[in-house]
């Protein structure tokens, strides 16, 4: 049982990660700094502890010296401390915290061994000797960011939610962000918490950053005056390619042979061809943004050329293309509809499905395809 | 907007032209070999042991083939390629007793994380025949070693510090909003890639544009293209904000392969729209043709 006003001080020296080691037998004093004391000062103050401690001569138990010591191993930086305050049944925990230097005391006990020091200090003061990360930001308000930084380091609330615009917003739709209401606007009134339609949704998306953020734009994108949402900083995730280039001499090929040949009268000084047969078939993968897309193909028309269907994602979008021709056509570009339902990775395969009842063969000479939006 | 996406989505292949490389001794030479394919090779000016070049990818973790394609001649050298610092092919010979167009040679390289890589070619060693060192490429590329396949799941959490920081876009490929529709020009002859590109016929006010996938960050943009008598001046915009204006491209004669480029600080992260607009045109110029193969974006290191 506690005495009335006694302490007791437990240490991390058992390598637990908690403070269990009872070690009040050995400690002479105890002079503690508390650290935050007034909240809504909003003032990160530290507090640390230093012991006072007995260096009994058959172990040193804190000396660098007592290698017998249970606790020689466990004399290091940065682990568990408490002390707790005693009166009668009732108990107080007046610090918690970390190890920080093991030092020796300027006096001596009585069989002349030096004491020891041992400096401890606060949860706060970890924080403060720590490097807070956040993610990459462009175009965040410095106060914004320290606000981030802090919300990270003090695990405030900051919660987070995503907002996505499947099309552009219609005049007057509104968006509340954390009880500001803001409605979408094809023109400016000149009220505040209005956020101009943009072209695109994407531009759209733009404005609506700017004015939760407090973005340059005001009066221009949004309104003058606009609410910034208390403890919002908005991003948006970074909106895909919407154009991408295939070479055909980089195709993998599923099914027959892809070789090069060189013409001076195809540009890019000639083309790959396949084996010559129907059923060859190669790949590639593209990183598009989904949308509607115009799939185009740089190639030669041939007498010995075969059809192409084209699949996306395994589902034909352009069936039995022809690049039969009776005679040479260098330079030829076809082209076809193509519709992206999902952003991100998508597998594009094209097979020799095919041949012109005049052709004499299966033979696919092309250079390239690409894949682009009607606008940019 | 674009929806939240992991990883797994990221790309599984990439082409690194190596005109567009960094190098980080002397300079590109790009040379115009008519019997190879895409009219070109280029080397590095020093062609010592141990010129050094880079090109970043962005592509996701996994096993890739590697191919590059260029020519072999008597005065080669071999090649240490690397990737994020560790090397997968060691002294890549490059060396013929006569010069070999359209050559390509692969090797296997494993990527362990999703996102951005340095790769980087290093002029090693020679073969005993060899007359020197010089290193004469076309293009290197990544496809997976294995038919590509349809996403799969997992990944981690999509970051933009892995965003690419280059990118190629071919003028036959640009959007045309105002003038006449392009024209490809066959220049296998003189042209490198064998064409130039242009809108026919050509008017002040002609305008293009292209998207760009891209970090943020500064960039250099350059211009592959075909000064003359009879061009124009074209003011370069992205996200409708001009970066070069009027950059002029008359020539009294004809000049092929003319680069010229700038610099750009690109603001945010992502997508954006490359326009370029007929502004202007010299005095001396008799018509507004704007002719280019290509454009680029890159950093000044990889």
């Amino acid at each position: 049982m506690a005495t009335p006003d006694s302490f007791t001080v437990l240490m991390d020296l058992n390598n637990t990660g908690t403070a269990s080691v009872d070690i009040t037998k050995y400690v002479i004093n105890v002079s503690a700094q508390m650290g935050i004391t007034d909240p809504f000062g909003k003032v990160a103050a530290t507090g640390s502890c230093t012991l006072t401690v007995n260096n009994p001569p058959d172990t040193l138990p804190f000396s660098p010296l007592g290698v017998t010591s249970p606790y020689y191993s466990n004399l290091l930086p940065k682990r568990a401390v408490s002390v707790l305050y005693y009166s009668y049944l009732s108990g107080w925990t007046v610090f918690t915290g970390f190890t920080k230097r093991f030092a020796p005391a300027s006096g001596k006990n009585l069989e002349g061994n030096r004491f020891g020091v041992i400096e401890c200090y606060d949860g706060m003061t970890v924080i403060q000797r720590a490097k807070i990360g956040t993610p990459l930001r462009f175009n965040v308000r410095g106060d914004l960011l320290v606000t981030t930084v802090l919300n990270t380091a003090l695990n405030a609330a900051s919660a987070q939610d995503t907002f996505t615009l499947n099309m552009n917003p219609a005049n007057n739709d509104t968006i509340t962000i954390n009880g500001t209401k803001i409605t979408f606007k094809t023109t400016l009134s000149g009220a505040a918490n209005e956020c101009l339609i943009g072209t695109r949704r994407e531009d759209t998306a733009n404005n609506l950053i700017a004015l939760v953020n407090g973005n340059f734009g005001s009066g221009s994108t949004y309104g003058t005056g606009s609410t910034q949402p208390a403890n919002v900083v908005a991003s948006v995730n970074p909106e895909l390619p919407t154009h991408a280039t295939l070479w055909f001499d980089e195709a993998f090929p599923l099914n027959g042979s892809l070789t090069w040949g060189t013409n001076g009268n195809q540009l890019y000084n000639g083309y790959t061809y396949s084996g010559g047969s129907v059923g060859n078939s190669w790949s590639w993968s593209i990183f598009l943004q989904a949308g509607t897309y115009t799939f185009y193909t740089l190639g030669s028309m041939q007498n010995l050329c075969g059809q192409m269907t084209w699949y996306l994602d395994g589902v034909a979008f352009i069936s039995a293309q022809d690049w039969y021709n009776a005679s040479v056509l260098w330079n030829v570009v076809k082209s076809g509809a193509m519709t992206i339902t999902q952003d991100g990775y998508h597998v594009i395969t094209g097979t020799c499905t095919g041949v012109n009842p005049s052709a004499i063969a299966a033979y696919i000479s092309v250079d390239k395809c690409w894949i682009k939006k009607a606008t940019d | 907007m674009a929806t939240t996406f992991q990883t797994n989505q990221f790309p599984t292949r990439a082409t690194c032209w190596h005109d567009e490389a960094n190098f980080l001794t002397g300079t590109c030479v790009t040379s115009l070999v008519t019997s190879t394919a895409y009219v070109l090779a280029d080397y590095q000016s020093t062609g010592a042991l141990n010129d050094t070049f880079t090109h970043s990818v962005f592509l996701k973790a996994g096993t890739y083939t590697f191919t590059v394609l260029g020519v072999t001649a008597s005065n080669l050298g071999q090649i240490t390629w690397s990737l994020d610092g560790a090397t997968f092919i060691t002294n890549q010979d490059w060396y013929s007793a006569s010069l070999t167009a359209s050559v390509t040679q692969s090797g296997t390289v494993t990527i362990y994380r999703d996102g951005y890589h340095l790769v980087q070619g290093q002029v090693t060693a020679k073969n005993a025949s060899s007359s020197g060192y010089f290193a004469a490429l076309t293009k290197y590329w990544f496809r997976p070693t294995t038919a590509d396949a349809l996403a799969g799941t997992g990944g981690t959490t999509f970051q933009t510090t892995q965003l690419p920081t280059r990118c190629t876009l071919w003028h036959d490929e640009a959007n045309v909003v105002a003038g006449n529709a392009l024209f490809q020009s066959l220049q296998t002859s003189t042209q490198v890639y064998g064409l130039v590109v242009y809108q026919n016929a050509p008017a002040i006010n002609d305008t293009f544009t292209h998207s760009v996938f891209l970090r943020g960050g500064y960039y250099t943009f350059s211009v592959l293209g075909l000064s003359a008598s009879d061009r124009g001046q074209i003011t370069w915009s992205l996200d409708g904000t001009p970066f070069v204006t009027n950059q002029d491209w008359y020539t009294a004669g004809t000049t092929y392969n003319v680069i010229k480029t700038a610099n750009i600080l690109i603001g945010t992260d992502g997508y954006h729209i490359l326009q370029g607009k007929t502004a202007a045109k010299n005095a001396s110029s008799s018509n507004y043709t704007m002719s280019f193969t290509k454009y680029w974006f890159k950093q000044a290191s990889d």
